[in-house]
């Protein structure tokens, strides 16, 4: 049989000093790029707005398109190469047009009169009016709260107290981690990339059940042991399992984050990154935390 | 084994039902689709005209055949397939207080009634709360649609000021400006020099000017006015459409009463017809042609016999479309309103719109999503694609690792994927491109639980355990920790259900269901064959 992870002997709890600098490291950077950036890149679905993926049959410059945008009266649009000199995506802010009137049908108007032999086709069309858009943002909050207050009631039951706190400390590093991709890498926030924060938040409670449970599994069975030899023992015999799952998992979404259309990317990306960090946690942070807990109030 | 057969059959009798609710879908997408192709093709090279007239009848038949299954098919979601979704609010800023309560469900009437007309294949048009309605139409013509659905349509009948009040009012006009301007003779304030002669009688403004000039007009609204005069003489300006005249854009001035002498609820009917007139401009032009009822009509022949000469306008939303001149009384209650377009789609809109009745207040549009049938066709090659290919890879990569189990895991995976399809079809759940991705997850996420059961399993063999003790040991430790690890992500699924956005909800459905039934096929079903296998071959040591 082929073993990717040999029986190995590694010191993870020893070395955890680099894992919580790591950690330390990658969240100032995310706060750091939050601050610079004045927050994060949101989208129209909660800022409100049009977007409009629109194909011309033969070229046309980018100049001329936004020359016509400016003369409907649209001061703040961006328009944006999607395939150079062919497709477009226009980008208006919610007020950049008189309600009731359709901004793109007007501009199809004006480009069949300005250009009647490049007839454009709108591939897709986005509208977010401003009160929905902050519908969307108010849903979007209570959901991520309902989501973690969901996650912690069952993490209440499930484990003990001092792993379950762990777990959920493992739980806001992955999200904070997870917002620093975002904001490093100013990927656009739409309700995809919510949602894959959210099964993220899912997602990373997993791996920490395992560590846990493997770990209550030795204390029984190896009552001598040091404590810091048991919890590297657990976080051994788990690896394979927990590397191979995450390996899986990002088989898939790095695959989605490559091949997919627009918003599935973006989606497979944040998870891409959210697998991850929370691999990660799990397997570091949880047992590094608990060590210590141990360590200053030793209990058992 | 003593329940061996009995689970057998009812495995084998699940993977029939399964297949069984998936059958419309291939049809509809896959077989159906094929015999069209092959038909149509056919068709082009039909030898007589009994073969053409057979084969037509035949794809009609297929036609009724697919609305058929559309019914029991999977459902596929407009970013998948390319069409409109709408949120529309209703603007209750003009309304009186009364009326606010049950105008959606009017306007949801009115509009339900236009969609009907223009035919559209399975629309969705639903009222989401007092001020708002969904609209969702697949496949659609969507700038069309748009304009049918969001025009108000309130159309009226008003008589135009005869030429001599309007000259008057437009002079008088123009003198209070030259005054204001009080010597100042930029082209800011010279009222008359925005105006464009249009044949004798009438005028036009440039598009162009069009804002400056309104303004100007609504500066002057009690000189058009003046509070002397009783409500029912007062006049008021509207525009024409915006039209080309000698190069320029631009639209026709009027100057009408403002009493009403019609609506639209009078009109009995509205048909599209070709234009029969004198006016040679209008040859091969499509009109529509109005109906009113019996009432109306008496009134509009009186209207008609007592104003020979002027000109009776035809108002649609605050815009003239037509003002003709009456030469006669019209007894007939029929009137006309001329598109001036060679092709009748603008008037198929325009009857679509005025038979259905005006919207009870003006609506916008809250919220939209729209994908061109271009895109929705990328969309999907690419959804599946990607999908696939995630799922290939992931196959051979547990095929590698595990081996014969890893065959084993690779099936209980493949029929997790039909079975969450098979109860999406019968719940007629949505499939939307986010819906793939969450079934490529479940996928990626899936072999999880096997990956649990097998590095337990090879875990008790280096432990020396044997071979029947390492399995049972294996699915029995991991059943517990698989239902955990699955759990969290099943709520987290469930809560972007309920506070999704369509595609995101249908993320959230193949993701939950797919986790679901990978507790029953991950678990029993590997079991099940890893047990079978074992009972018909002996094995030294295990492939796994």
């Amino acid at each position: 049989m082929i073993r990717l992870i040999k029986d190995t002997n590694i010191d993870f709890i020893g070395k955890r000093k680099y894992a919580y600098i790591l950690s330390a490291i990658i969240i100032f950077a995310g706060i750091i790029s939050l601050i610079i950036k004045r927050g994060l890149n949101y989208g129209i679905d909660f800022t409100g707005g049009t977007i409009i993926h629109i194909s011309f049959p033969s070229k046309i410059e980018t100049e001329d398109l936004r020359g016509v945008i400016e003369g409907m009266g649209v001061r703040g649009a961006t328009v944006q190469k999607y395939l150079e000199g062919y497709e477009f995506i226009v980008k208006i802010g919610p007020s950049d047009y008189p309600k009731g009137t359709s901004f793109s049908a007007d501009l199809l108007e004006i480009l069949k009169n300005k250009f009647p032999n490049n007839l454009p086709e709108i591939l897709k069309e986005e509208t977010v009016g401003p009160r929905i858009g902050k519908e969307l943002q108010r849903n979007t909050l209570i959901a991520l709260i309902i989501g973690l207050f969901g996650i912690l009631v069952y993490v209440s039951f499930r484990f003990d107290f001092r792993f379950g706190t762990s777990a959920v400390i493992s739980l806001l590093h992955d999200t904070l981690t997870t917002i620093t991709y975002i904001s490093l890498f100013n990927i656009t926030v739409n309700i995809p990339v919510v949602a894959a924060l959210l099964t993220i938040i899912g997602y990373s409670v997993n791996d920490s059940i395992v560590v846990s449970d493997r770990v209550r599994e030795n204390i029984k069975k190896f009552r001598k042991e040091n404590f810091l030899t048991l919890l590297n023992r657990s976080i051994n015999e788990v690896l394979s399992r927990t590397t191979l799952t995450s390996i899986t998992a990002l088989i898939i979404t790095v695959i989605l984050a490559i091949f997919g259309a627009a918003d599935i990317r973006d989606f497979a990306r944040v998870m891409s990154f959210g697998i991850i960090t929370g691999t990660y946690s799990s397997i570091y942070v949880v047992c590094a935390i608990v060590y210590d807990w141990q360590q200053r109030f030793p209990n058992r | 084994m003593k329940y061996g057969k009995i689970k057998t059959g009812l495995i084998i009798g699940v993977i029939i039902l399964a297949l069984y609710s998936l059958y419309p879908t291939y049809q509809l997408y896959n077989s159906i689709p094929k015999r069209e192709q092959s038909l149509r093709h056919l068709l082009k090279t039909a030898g007589s005209k009994d073969d053409s007239i057979r084969l037509e009848s035949e794809l009609a038949e297929l036609e009724a055949e697919k609305v058929r299954l559309h019914k029991r098919a999977l459902h596929l979601g407009l970013d998948l397939v390319g069409g409109m979704h709408l949120v529309l609010e209703v603007d209750k800023s003009k309304l009186a207080k009364g009326e606010v309560r049950d105008v959606a469900d009017r306007a949801q009437e009115i509009i339900k009634n236009r969609i009907d007309q223009f035919g559209i294949f399975e629309p969705v048009i639903q009222k989401l709360s007092e001020d708002r309605i969904l609209v969702q139409l697949p496949g659609v013509d969507r700038a069309r649609a748009k304009s049918i659905i969001g025009q108000t349509a309130q159309l009226e009948f008003r008589l135009v000021a005869e030429e001599r009040v309007t000259a008057e009012v437009l002079k008088r006009i123009d003198d209070y400006f030259k005054r204001q301007a009080a010597g100042d003779t930029t082209k800011e304030r010279n009222f008359l020099s925005y105006l464009i002669d249009i044949g004798r009688i009438e005028q036009g403004v440039d598009e162009a000017d069009l804002p400056v000039f309104m303004r100007m007009l609504k500066e002057v609204d009690t000189i058009i006015n003046p509070p002397s005069r009783p409500e029912r003489d007062q006049y008021e300006f509207l525009f024409g459409p915006l039209e080309n005249y000698q190069g320029r854009r631009i639209r026709r001035l009027y100057l009408l009463k403002k009493t009403v002498e019609l609506t639209g609820k009078e009109i009995a009917s509205a048909r599209v017809d070709n234009y029969a007139g004198s006016d040679v401009n209008l040859t091969n032009t499509w009109i529509v042609s109005l109906k009113l009822n019996r009432e109306a009509t008496r009134t509009f022949a009186s209207i008609t016999g007592r104003n020979i000469g002027r000109r009776l306008a035809i108002v649609l939303d605050g815009t003239v479309r037509s003002a003709p001149i009456i030469q006669e009384r019209i007894p007939s209650g029929e009137a006309m309103i001329t598109t001036g377009d060679v092709n009748p789609d603008k008037a198929r809109d325009l009857a679509i719109v005025i038979r259905s009745g005006s919207l009870p207040a003006p609506v916008f549009i809250a919220e939209e999503r729209s994908v061109g049938p271009t895109l929705g066709l990328d969309a999907i090659n690419k959804g599946i694609k990607s999908a696939a290919i995630g799922a290939i890879l992931v196959i051979i990569f547990m095929l590698i690792y595990y081996r014969l189990f890893g065959l084993i895991a690779d099936f209980a995976i493949l029929f997790n994927v039909l079975f969450t399809l098979a109860i999406l079809a019968s719940l007629r759940a949505t499939l939307t491109l986010p819906g793939l991705a969450g079934i490529a997850l479940t996928i990626g996420m899936g072999v999880d639980s096997n990956i649990l059961i097998f590095e337990r399993i090879r875990e008790e063999l280096r432990w020396g355990k044997t071979i029947r003790t390492a399995i049972e040991q294996g699915f029995q430790r991991a059943l517990k920790t698989i239902i955990d690890a699955n759990i969290t992500t099943i709520i987290t699924a469930a809560v972007l259900y309920f506070f999704g956005t369509g595609p995101i909800k249908g993320f959230a459905i193949t993701l939950t269901f797919g986790l679901l039934i990978n507790l029953f096929t991950a678990v029993f079903l590997t079991k099940f064959v890893a047990d079978g296998i074992l009972t018909q071959f002996e094995f030294k040591s295990l492939p796994i």
